[in-house]
């Protein structure tokens, strides 16, 4: 993950949907940043299952769709609650 | 309308039954009139006709390998992206998957064997599937598959160059779980 914040340093990651159900929570997700090399805006999407035991993630599945570049986003407003900072995906 | 938790399940796996079945009455029965389904994105024009950048985009590559991808509206658009697909592969099982469900909205996760007719390859996918119901339809029906692994179940010679951290790697033919 730290690899990850280094190639991607203005990661973004936004919630479209969110469905849980018991110990288990299913998201769709953008993943969106700026390529460091050629400044392209760039994106993926995939859903993502997590599975928790007690407060903690125990598995962790995606399906993921090849990067592209994207569109150009703006960053969120504060207290925006679909749009979170990507402290983990 | 909130379709019951365990019914959104066994639709689910009651439309996947049908898909290998081919049975073309499913879409009536499982899907609303207006349905938006996605098969792993919309080519990049349509997307930007349509502004919907919310979804993801496909590029001009996996297009032309897998024309068949995309964004489909509606029950007829629906039974056209389903002849065309079977016009060129056969889904001959779905794996044991997961199903994870709240209100309107369920998701799915698992692999499915896929049978490619111009090659005769066979390969198992993963694939996940985002679904959200209205009076106990399916209106809207999200699916994502490992593209690269269904591309090369279809490819019949070279080899795919991918450039990893500026690293060209050739990948031949035999990469992968294939049954030939």
């Amino acid at each position: 993950m730290l690899n990850m914040y280094k190639a991607m340093p203005d990661l973004h990651l936004t919630i479209e949907d969110i469905v849980a159900e018991g110990d288990k929570v299913v998201c769709r997700n953008i993943w969106r940043w700026t390529d460091t090399a050629s400044g392209k805006k760039m994106q993926f999407h995939g859903f993502v299952l997590w599975r928790f035991e007690g407060d903690k993630i125990a598995e962790r599945w995606a399906t993921v769709t090849p990067p592209a570049e994207g569109t150009s986003w703006t960053a969120p407003q504060i207290g925006k609650q679909a749009e979170k900072p990507a402290s983990g995906h | 309308m909130s379709a019951p938790t365990h019914s959104n399940a066994e639709l689910i796996a009651a439309y996947l039954d049908a898909v290998i079945r081919r049975d073309a009455s499913a879409v009536d029965r499982y899907f609303d009139p207006d349905v938006e389904y996605m098969v792993n994105g919309a080519p990049s024009q349509q997307l930007a006709r349509d502004q919907v950048a919310a979804l993801p985009p496909i590029s001009a590559e996996c297009h032309s390998a897998l024309p068949w991808l995309g964004l489909y509206r509606g029950r007829e658009a629906l039974r056209g992206f389903l002849a065309h697909m079977h016009r060129n592969l056969e889904v001959t099982a779905f794996g044991p998957r997961e199903v994870i469900s709240e209100g309107d909205k369920a998701a799915a996760f698992g692999w499915f064997r896929l049978h490619a007719l111009p090659t005769g390859r066979t390969v198992d996918i993963s694939y996940s599937i985002l679904f959200e119901l209205r009076a106990g339809l399916i209106v809207r029906y999200h699916f994502l598959e490992n593209t690269l692994d269904v591309a090369t179940a279809f490819r019949a010679g070279g080899s795919w160059l991918i450039d990893t951290d500026g690293a060209k790697h050739s990948i031949p033919l035999e990469h992968g779980a294939l049954e030939e």
